[in-house]
């Protein structure tokens, strides 16, 4: 093998690992927001429960009641969920996961704990919240006067 | 040489941190700011500044001045925290996410820069000043049209509500801090991001190690005399290029450290004062054009960011208005670049004498003085 194959070769395997690096950092590193359901499911087919203690990635417990909702973010794909009963005192520990291009999931309570799949589903707000303009007033720095409010203070 | 002869020379030499250092200790005490706050400021600013300055030291010893196109290495930093944000990178892996898709960016415009710096030798500071006002305008066309339009941006939170284009205000909330906090060590009072300064310290360290490499010793043969370097076979613009180019690689770490610290980007100025800050901290430290080293770097940044801190408030004390202190700010950074090329100018001019008047004698040495005006 001569020395420009040898080169050619090396230079690949760079940035081959290069965009590896990047595919890495951005599975690991990915965020996504999940919504945490405590309602019934199918008008009463599985009840919510009346008092529940939730934990997600060993993370501190935060208590539910029926028909609350919250929100999290977690970082990754793959998450550990113990969910604790406080009435029964029954406890369910799953694990599951959240596909990659998915920004916002729900995560129903009732149907972990039944078993029942998919217990974690694609969340699409009905409407998104309109955005306050600001498209008008871009300070790009080209040709407009100093201004002490624009500054980043270093 | 007499002592009096030592003393004007060393008055000279040192006249933009002395004169830094007088300031300094005439505003501290009318800025009635306790030392405890003063001193996590320093902390603060020298994990934040440093790497960015840093990222001046080899133009310098490869004789190519201040880079003033550190800035083009800042925009490329900020493209990949704008990617990070888009797509939800956050923490440790979104800083390293946006450095990863930077880096080639700023290689590439690095070597762009490299290049026609090589067409401009001698003047190399004025050439990459303006050099970042033209990649400065690509940088607005790509960040204000090209995103949305052509590549696909999918968060609505970052982007103007018409559909194209970036807010003039990114939240970096997701990857504020996370390298500073990573590793934070409670000293009495004061806390220390040890991760930011153990990065600083591996960067001060690659410095040390390669400016004794092969390539380090062409930089500094290059920086000496092109000439020379030139016929003992030393590829001369190849060697600046690559200087350059490893100095906007930095200064595209350093941006995103910058950032990640601030935690908040204004998406079309952030970079437009980063060189500037970068040369006034490193000028103040008493670095010169051809000269500079880590501990002008260290001593320049505490000086500058110093001033910086006690400045508004010694304002507000002195003259009844925090603002006259924030115009002072700018005052205090063009002031020491201006001193400080002026202090070259003339200590060139003054050597170009002394070196006329070795060759021909007192006479040669006025002439040679008159030619020089």
């Amino acid at each position: 093998m001569n020395t420009k194959k040898k080169r050619l070769i090396v230079r690949a395997t760079l940035v081959v690992a290069y965009v590896l690096a990047i595919a890495v950092v951005f599975v690991t590193g990915k965020e996504h927001t999940l919504l945490i359901d405590n309602m019934e499911v199918d008008e009463g087919r599985i009840a919510a429960f009346e008092e529940v203690l939730v934990s997600i990635d060993g993370r501190e417990s935060v208590e539910y009641y029926a028909d609350d909702r919250d929100m999290t973010v977690l970082k990754g794909q793959t998450h550990r969920i113990v969910i604790e009963d406080e009435i029964s005192g029954t406890k369910v520990e799953r694990e599951f996961k959240i596909p990659l291009d998915e920004d916002m999931v729900i995560l129903y309570l009732p149907k972990v704990a039944s078993g029942e799949e998919p217990y974690v589903e694609r969340f699409v707000p009905l409407e998104l919240e309109s955005m306050p303009e600001d498209d008008g007033e871009i300070d790009t720095g080209f040709l407009s006067d100093p201004s002490p409010d624009a500054e980043v203070v270093p | 040489m007499s002592g009096k002869y030592t003393v004007k020379r060393f008055l000279s030499e040192n006249a933009v941190i002395i004169t830094f250092i007088v300031i300094t200790v005439i505003a501290i005490p009318s800025s009635q700011l306790s030392a405890n706050y003063i001193i996590q400021e320093m902390i603060t600013r020298l994990g934040r500044n440093s790497f960015l300055v840093l990222a001046l030291l080899l133009p310098i010893y490869a004789g190519m001045g201040l880079n003033f196109g550190m800035s083009l290495g800042a925009m490329a930093g900020q493209v990949g925290l704008i990617l990070a944000v888009n797509w939800r990178i956050s923490g440790i892996e979104g800083l390293l996410f946006a450095a990863l898709v930077g880096t080639p960016i700023a290689v590439v415009v690095g070597w762009i820069c490299g290049s026609i710096l090589n067409r401009a030798k001698g003047r190399e500071m004025v050439t990459s000043y303006m050099l970042a006002f033209f990649i400065n305008g690509i940088y607005q066309f790509v960040v204000l049209y090209v995103m949305g339009m052509v590549i696909p941006i999918r968060s609505p939170a970052i982007l103007l509500s018409r559909g194209y284009g970036i807010r003039n205000t990114l939240n970096l909330e997701s990857v504020r801090q996370s390298l500073d906090t990573a590793w934070m060590l409670t000293i009495g009072p004061f806390s220390v991001p040890v991760v930011t300064f153990l990065v600083i310290a591996s960067l001060c360290l690659f410095i040390v190690w390669f400016k004794r490499t092969k390539l380090g010793q062409d930089m500094r043969a290059v920086g000496y005399d092109m000439v020379v370097a030139e016929a003992a076979g030393i590829p001369v613009d190849r060697t600046r290029a690559i200087s350059i180019v490893v100095s906007t690689v930095l200064a595209c770490l350093g941006q995103i450290i910058f950032l990640q610290n601030m935690g908040n980007m204004a998406t079309y100025n952030a970079h437009d004062q980063t060189s500037f800050f970068a040369v006034a901290a490193i000028l103040v430290g008493g670095a010169s054009v051809k000269k500079a080293s880590l501990p002008n770097v260290f001593i320049g940044v505490v000086l500058l960011h110093l001033l910086f801190v006690i400045s508004p408030r010694a304002g507000q004390n002195f003259f009844g208005s925090a603002m006259i202190g924030e115009y002072f700010r700018q005052f205090i950074g063009y002031g020491a670049i201006a001193l400080s090329l002026v202090l070259y100018a003339s200590k060139a001019r003054r050597e170009a004498v002394r070196v006329r008047e070795v060759q021909y004698g007192h006479g040669g040495g006025k002439k040679a003085a008159g030619e020089a005006r």
